[in-house]
């Protein structure tokens, strides 16, 4: 019997393969390993060569300073991880710093100098860069009507100190950002004090009750989700002991969302509101009677000043329920420590006058040496006698005056605004900024002359203002620039020796020095995981050996201070009453279509907080090249 | 004679299925060698736990596999086991990290934090990693030639069926086991 195999057979066998390789797993098996393996770069990166190491470091990104871990093979790290017992940042970290080797290969991420003239980005050299800063700060020394400023976000490096000596050199200025967020109250606190020079920072371990005005405590202000973590750990403990946040603000920003108690506010009547926590404070007694009576002057007049404030007229100024008020000021005074920080809240920065009331607030809960502990500065090298310009600030800046305005890469938008300082330039001004990136002022800079990307420069960093301890790092470096990167301290000598300006010779080690001869704080080996003295640190190459391997300095506990506050300032009274008498402020027209009591419906993740108010590096990259680049 | 439709049909469909679902997972996947051999049983029965090496802090921080300076605290030196001796001699005695090939690892944009899981859900690490510490030998590391994955990632069902909780470290299995507790949340929360 012979076989007889038609087309129609081959067709049916063809088609019962076709079902068969359907029914198998190999199309949805390939189809989800081939969408991975798309994922993969186009010509595969190599696993870079060398051992599994791990290296330490800080990240420079933001003020917090946090400790990085790096996983590296060889000298290149492939990942980051939080250090926990860090002294700056305790095991916090933001995605930022999570991913912070990527930054250097950005796509905005410049490498060579760039001159933008009508709108178009032309690459320079070295040379031609150099010849411009010099022309430039020549012009600043002949013409009195052009003036040399340079804006310094991290003050204290050596690279500041360069900054000063130009701008003592030319006659210019040097500029630091003002104080943000809880900064900003310290110093208002600060000020008030009359025992001398006083510096506050915030401890939340030692806060059961945080109420904001509107720093996000909760999400972007100081240590990564620090507060967060403290309050989760506070639940476990009986309900007396747990810390609650209270967000007052006119919009329910992230930070809102996250808190225990959201306290939605008419914008601009913060002073009121505080002036009526502190009336139901004093009315019923339950003021720290024993911090007024040690620490502070002029309880009558304030008494006297908060006594207008009753819950009743403060619901009619803002909105908020007078049984609010009084349960809020009770709860606070029941649940000492508290605090009380003010800040830039979404809807416009608080007054002098509401932080003067908010300070006022944190003096009746006896806040200061607790839950605001005194603190002092990582110390720091003399100025000698080299010629070196005092910061000042940008009230220093009059309109249309700045011939040459140099901006330090570490200058984020965030801290000083654009149009601040475009206020401040002279017509034809030379804009020169440092940073590495095409995005944020980099971007508004004429002359654009690339400084090394974070991680590829050790750099001195003092954790922020409001920790409750000084802080210092000396990050080391963990990538390579690329070749032929200008630094800045290099180019700027460059061009101040061809203006024929001279600058004192950079202080090397002078600062390490400056650390062991106070003999003050510990430092934290993260490698080891534990605190060296500084008394036992034998030598300034020991020093900069634990500093090399990612080692943070942290100051000892500072001594209260002698001394008292003022509830309020002479002449104070009228300003504070007529600021918190006023009418509401309208809320700026880009919140005021959203609505007052829930911008976002869930809370927000705490990790994307710092995501999206942190960089402007991570906005679309066609969004954030400047139109002209893409033209 | 002439053969029957479903027979002709029979004659693509039969090898097509052993093909696809017989061959091409062996084709699909290599086993490479770990660096070294390891008996997890033989250190948890002496009482010590996953944390003892795979340290997670008090705040429930994943210190990762543990580092070779952690190993030589018992094994400093050489003795009569062979794995011991190789682990002295290859990675102790130069100060090298050991290379393990680690089943659970996810591409560079996945963030995974253990420290909710551990501390916060109180999640045990067999939850997602398996038995791993009843093993008396190193599993053999099997990875997917395309993806470049290790095969615990997808499980060791081609189908994915009749899976322990613990076979399978996709993103599908992540959000299962969210959705599962009401803990579904934004894509930045664990893409990076
Ligand atoms: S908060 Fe984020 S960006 Fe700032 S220092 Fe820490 S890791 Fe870096």
């Amino acid at each position: 019997m012979k076989l007889e195999l038609s087309r129609r057979d081959l067709f049916l066998a063809g088609g019962g393969a076709v079902a068969g390789i359907a029914l198998s797993p190999v199309p949805w098996k390939l189809l989800d390993d081939l969408s991975i393996w798309t994922q993969q770069p186009p010509t595969p990166t190599p696993r870079p060569a060398g051992p599994l190491a791990f290296r330490f470091t800080s990240c420079a990104l933001c003020p917090a300073s946090c400790g990085l871990k790096a996983r590296c093979f060889g000298a290149q790290p492939v990942g980051f991880a939080a250090v926990p017992g860090h002294p700056a940042s305790d095991g916090g970290l933001c995605p930022l710093g999570l991913t912070a080797h990527h930054l250097a290969k950005h796509p905005l991420r410049a490498n060579h100098p760039e001159r933008v003239s009508g709108g178009k980005r032309e690459r320079i050299d070295r040379a031609a860069a150099t010849a411009a800063l010099s022309a430039a700060l020549a012009a600043c020394g002949r013409d009195p009507k052009r003036t040399f400023a340079v804006v310094d976000g991290r003050p204290g490096r050596s690279l500041s100190r360069t900054y000063r000596a130009l701008a003592a050199a030319t006659g210019g200025l040097y500029v630091t950002p003002p104080a943000a967020g809880a900064a900003l109250s310290l110093e208002a606190l600060a000020k008030r004090f009359d025992g001398g020079a006083l510096a506050l920072g915030v401890d939340f371990s030692k806060a059961r009750r945080v109420v904001s005005f509107g720093t996000p405590v909760l999400t972007d202000a100081g240590t990564p989700g620090l507060l967060a973590r403290l309050r989760a750990e506070s639940r476990r403990r009986p309900a007396a002991e747990r810390i609650e946040v209270i967000q007052v603000e006119a919009t329910r920003g992230r930070s809102a969302a996250l808190a225990d108690r959201y306290i939605p506010i008419a914008p601009g009547t913060e002073a009121a509101f505080a002036l009526g926590l502190a009336h139901v404070l004093l009315d019923e007694k339950l003021a720290d009677a024993a911090f007024l009576e040690a620490r502070t002057t002029g309880l009558a007049d304030f008494a006297a000043l908060s006594a207008r404030f009753a819950p009743a007229l403060v619901e009619q100024k803002t909105g908020v329920g007078a049984g609010v008020v009084t349960a809020l000021a009770r709860d606070l005074a029941a649940n000492r420590p508290a605090l009380v920080l003010g800040g830039d809240p979404t809807a416009g920065p608080l007054s002098g006058e509401t932080e003067a009331a908010i300070a006022a607030l944190n003096l009746l809960l006896g806040a200061p040496f607790g839950a605001l502990p005194v603190r002092s500065e990582a110390p720091r090298e003399t100025d000698g006698d080299a010629k070196l310009a005092a910061a000042t600030s940008l009230d220093a800046l009059p309109d249309g005056s700045v011939g040459f305005l140099l901006l330090d890469a570490t200058v984020a938008e965030g801290m000083v605004p654009w149009a601040r300082l475009e206020r401040a330039l002279a017509a034809d001004a030379l804009v020169v900024s440092f940073s590495p990136f095409r995005a944020g002022l980099g971007e508004k800079a004429t002359l654009l002359i690339p400084g090394p990307a974070p991680l590829e420069e050790s750099i001195e960093l003092e954790g922020p203002a409001d920790a409750p301890f000084a802080t210092l790092a000396f990050a080391p470096a963990l990538l390579s620039p690329p070749k032929d990167l200008a630094l800045p301290e290099e180019i700027l000598r460059e061009a101040a020796e061809a203006a024929g300006l001279s600058l004192p010779a950079p202080a090397a080690g002078a600062r390490s020095a400056a650390l062991l001869a106070a003999r003050r704080g510990r430092l934290y080996d993260p490698a080891a995981a534990s605190f060296v003295a500084v008394g036992d640190v034998a030598s300034p190459d020991a020093l900069g050996e634990l500093f090399a391997r990612g080692a943070c300095w942290v100051d000892d506990a500072t001594p209260e201070p002698k001394g008292r506050f003022a509830l309020l300032k002479d002449g104070e009274a009228p300003r504070l009453l007529e600021t918190a008498l006023g009418a509401p402020t309208a809320l700026p027209a880009s919140l005021a279509s959203l609505p007052r009591v829930a911008v976002s419906a869930a809370p927000p993740s705490l990790l994307l907080t710092k995501l999206t108010r942190e960089t402007a590096l991570f906005s679309a990259p066609a969004a954030a090249i400047p139109t002209a680049a893409r033209a | 004679m002439k053969l029957p439709a479903p027979v002709s049909f029979a004659v693509g469909l039969v090898p097509a299925l052993a093909a696809g679902w017989l061959l091409f997972p062996r084709l699909l996947y290599r086993t490479e060698a770990q660096p070294l051999p390891f008996n997890h049983k033989a250190h948890t029965e002496g009482g010590m736990g996953c944390a003892d090496c795979h340290a997670v802090a008090e705040n429930g921080r994943f210190a990762g596999l543990p580092a070779t300076e952690a190993c030589a605290g018992c094994h400093a030196e050489k003795g009569d086991n062979a794995g011991i001796n190789a682990l002295v001699a290859s990675y102790v005695e130069p100060g090298r990290e050991v290379p393990w090939l680690v089943h659970a690892r996810q591409p560079d944009n996945v963030y995974f934090p253990h420290a909710p899981h551990v501390t916060g859900d109180k999640l045990a690490c067999a939850r997602c990693h398996g038995p791993h510490g009843e093993s008396t030998a190193t599993k053999a590391y099997v990875v997917n030639r395309l993806s470049g994955y290790s095969r615990d990632i997808w499980g060791p069902s081609i189908a994915r069926v009749g899976r322990k909780e613990w076979q399978g470290m996709k993103m599908s299995d992540c959000i299962q086991c969210h959705r599962a507790g009401g803990r579904e949340s934004a894509c930045l929360d664990c893409h990076k």
